[in-house]
């Protein structure tokens, strides 16, 4: 048969497919072709399948009525009950990411400038959470800042006597958000100032520039592909957050994610719930698209050569 | 035509090291450096590679802390300056260029730091732009330059806002050989004009040379000679700066006697050498004779007897490197090689296995401390 040592090795059957599978320009495909297959069958069609029966029936008085509608979407913007909700859903996302980013930058500049142990101190100290069950984090939240929890007796030894009641507020679920959520801002982050050459921002200080003014021309322009990244991930989680607004907002402070549970669990709606859910992902995925093309597009001009 | 603008930036300031050290855990980077680099001097640090002159310069720039000593510039102490506040200019290896500011942005930088006033900025920037031929460029992002051009957008960002001392950290390292050669000369007479104090940190010889009034020669964190480059290359202070600074024949010797400024010794298998140096070195005491391949002249056959400077020896091999031909003769305990201009060859050039015989002029010859 063959009569090479290397060629011997592989039975003919093999060696072909090997010679196919690695040396032509669908390698990519080959290689990405599981994932890919995965996601169609366990995430797209069931996505698909769901923004169908949004528009394929709705209910009237709790009987549902097949046929092709837009009633699910007129109902949803209809009440000012729903687009409260949505705006809430939005407006705590944004300020989740706004937090995380703030709270971000000197973990991240810690992890990536800082020395090897206090990098490796910091990462441990931000992932840690992560080992925790969600709805675990949101009861110790809810423990913490109960009106006779640790946060309302610090309060008062500082003097204040009628601390703020945050349980079942938004400010709890956004507490909680930023907390849960502040990993996925940070290690995107302080990748990206990794990144920076060090020497950059050595030219920097040596041209007269203090440390802040090294941080606001250099480095936070500079870390802007991985904040990008940072703020799309916590955007988009925080505004399918479920759990954590379940326990800290209560009913109160509902988001999109309690409403969508309401529908289908509670009232058995299903394709109302389906047309929120729809609405939640078009929101999420229209503001990721606009964000990072943005950023992308000014971050090109950096990279843009000359050939 | 002359330039119109630079004249207002005559005299950097002049910088001192006075007992500078520097040590990271156990190791000691630097040890006791005294360096003077006067004003709109070209001091070069040279020696090889982790010999603490990174660490130097990096002290004198403010981004090291030193351990000990002190450094002025212009006569007052900057040990304790931060950076930002020492008004340097400093190239680095790598360039780093802002990557995300235009040519023009890049350079207004130090400027703007500065809070320069716009029209002044502006000015400024052209005329720095001008001076390393930028013009033109303003716009572009550095991705977007070559090499060369990302060294002079370098430059212009570093003398823009007139410092006075401008700091090279292995400059030209990245670039090839033949704009490394046109940017050593460019820099040079840019450095003159604007009378600019520089120092420049290199492990090459060549570049150190080129460029510099003044050669600091490091080791092992210390320094081990400071003088003008022609100096240094002639009269070597240590074994070490011979061997790194051009190439040197070594040969292991005693010495006879020093009188009128001539010293005699005696090297190996007998042979006499004269040198117009003097040594301190007292008679019996072991120095070397280190000789330039490019001082020696090569005559065929033996040496008539006699003569002092002479070593002789068969041909090992030659090798032609376009404006000399090397030749390595066979001579107990070394191999000697001799450097023969291509217009000194006679009509037989030296042939592997043939024998030949060097000499050279007392002037020629070296004497240096035994390590």
């Amino acid at each position: 048969m063959a009569a090479g040592p290397v060629a011997g090795r592989f039975s003919r059957p093999a060696e072909m497919f090997w010679t196919a599978f690695s040396s032509t320009r669908h390698t990519g495909l080959f290689l990405v072709a599981p994932a890919l297959l995965f996601l169609a069958i366990w995430f797209l069609w069931p996505v698909l399948s769901m923004i169908v029966s949004s528009f394929s029936s709705h209910s009237v008085d709790g009987v549902m009525v097949e046929g092709i509608t837009f009633e699910n979407y007129t109902r949803l913007f209809s009440s000012d009950l729903y687009f409260r909700i949505l705006m809430r859903t939005v407006r705590i996302a944004l300020l989740t990411s706004l937090c995380a980013m703030v709270f971000a930058y000197p973990l991240a500049i810690a992890i990536a400038r800082g020395g090897p142990s206090l990098a490796r101190l910091v990462t441990i100290t931000i992932l840690a959470p992560l080992l925790v069950n969600v709805v675990v984090r949101s009861y110790g939240w809810q423990t913490i800042l109960n009106k006779a929890g640790a946060f309302a007796w610090i309060l008062k030894q500082v003097g204040i006597t009628s601390p703020p009641v945050l349980l079942y507020t938004e400010w709890a679920v956004l507490i909680a958000c930023v907390h849960v959520y502040l990993p996925f801002m940070v290690m995107p982050l302080a990748a990206a100032i990794g990144r920076i050459d060090r020497t950059v921002e050595e030219a920097a200080r040596v041209a007269g520039a203090t440390r802040l003014k090294v941080f606001i021309r250099i480095v936070f322009p500079l870390s802007l592909p991985g904040l990008a990244v940072g703020a799309s991930l916590v955007f988009s989680l925080s505004s399918a957050a479920y759990v954590t607004p379940q326990i800290l907002g209560g009913n109160f402070s509902p988001l999109l994610g309690t409403l969508i549970e309401q529908q289908i669990l509670t009232l058995n709606d299903w394709p109302f719930g389906a047309a929120i859910s729809t609405l939640l992902i078009v929101m999420v995925l229209t503001v990721n698209l606009v964000f990072l093309n943005a950023v992308n597009r000014r971050f090109a001009r950096w990279t843009e050569s000359a050939r | 035509m002359g330039n119109p603008a630079v004249t207002t930036n005559r005299g950097g300031g002049s910088v001192s090291l006075s007992g500078i050290s520097r040590r990271y855990g156990a190791s000691q980077v630097v040890s006791d450096v005294n360096l003077e680099a006067r004003s709109g001097e070209i001091l070069a640090l040279l020696g090889p590679s982790g010999c603490g002159k990174t660490t130097t310069l990096r002290m004198i720039a403010g981004l090291v802390q030193p351990t000990s000593g002190e450094i002025s510039i212009d006569g007052k102490p900057v040990t304790t300056l931060p950076v930002h506040r020492r008004n340097l200019g400093m190239l680095f290896q790598n360039y780093a260029l802002f990557p995300h500011m235009t040519v023009l942005e890049n350079v207004a930088f130090g400027l703007s730091m500065r809070g320069t006033p716009k029209a002044e900025m502006a000015h400024r920037v052209k005329q720095a732009l001008a001076l390393t031929h930028l013009t033109g460029f303003e716009d572009r992002m550095p991705a977007a330059l070559s090499g060369g051009q990302q060294q002079r957008v370098a430059l212009a960002r570093a003398i823009v806002y007139q410092p006075k001392v401008l700091l090279l950290d292995e400059p030209f390292g990245a670039l090839d050989k033949k704009l490394r050669e046109a940017m050593q000369i460019e820099l040079r007479q840019l450095c003159n004009k604007l009378g600019l104090t520089t120092i420049l940190v290199t492990h090459d010889q060549e570049e150190a040379l080129v460029l510099a009034d003044q050669i600091a020669v490091m080791r092992g964190g210390r320094i081990e000679q400071v003088a003008s480059a022609r100096e240094v290359y002639e009269r070597p202070a240590s074994h070490f700066v011979a061997d790194f600074i051009g190439t040197s024949n070594f040969i292991p010797s005693a010495v006879l006697e020093s009188r009128n400024g001539m010293t005699t010794l005696a090297g190996l298998s007998g042979n006499v050498f004269t040198s117009s140096m003097t040594t301190n070195l007292g008679a019996g005491e072991k120095a070397i004779v280190a000789v330039r391949p490019e001082s020696i002249r090569l005559t065929p056959g033996e040496p008539s007897g006699g003569e002092t400077n002479t070593i002789s020896g068969n041909v090992l091999r030659t090798v032609f490197k376009g404006q000399s031909l090397s030749v390595w003769l066979d001579v107990p305990g070394l191999e000697f090689v001799c450097a023969l201009p291509i217009e000194a060859i006679g009509a037989t050039p030296p042939e592997p296995g043939t024998r030949w015989t060097a000499n050279w002029s007392a002037e020629r010859t070296l004497i240096v401390r035994e390590q």
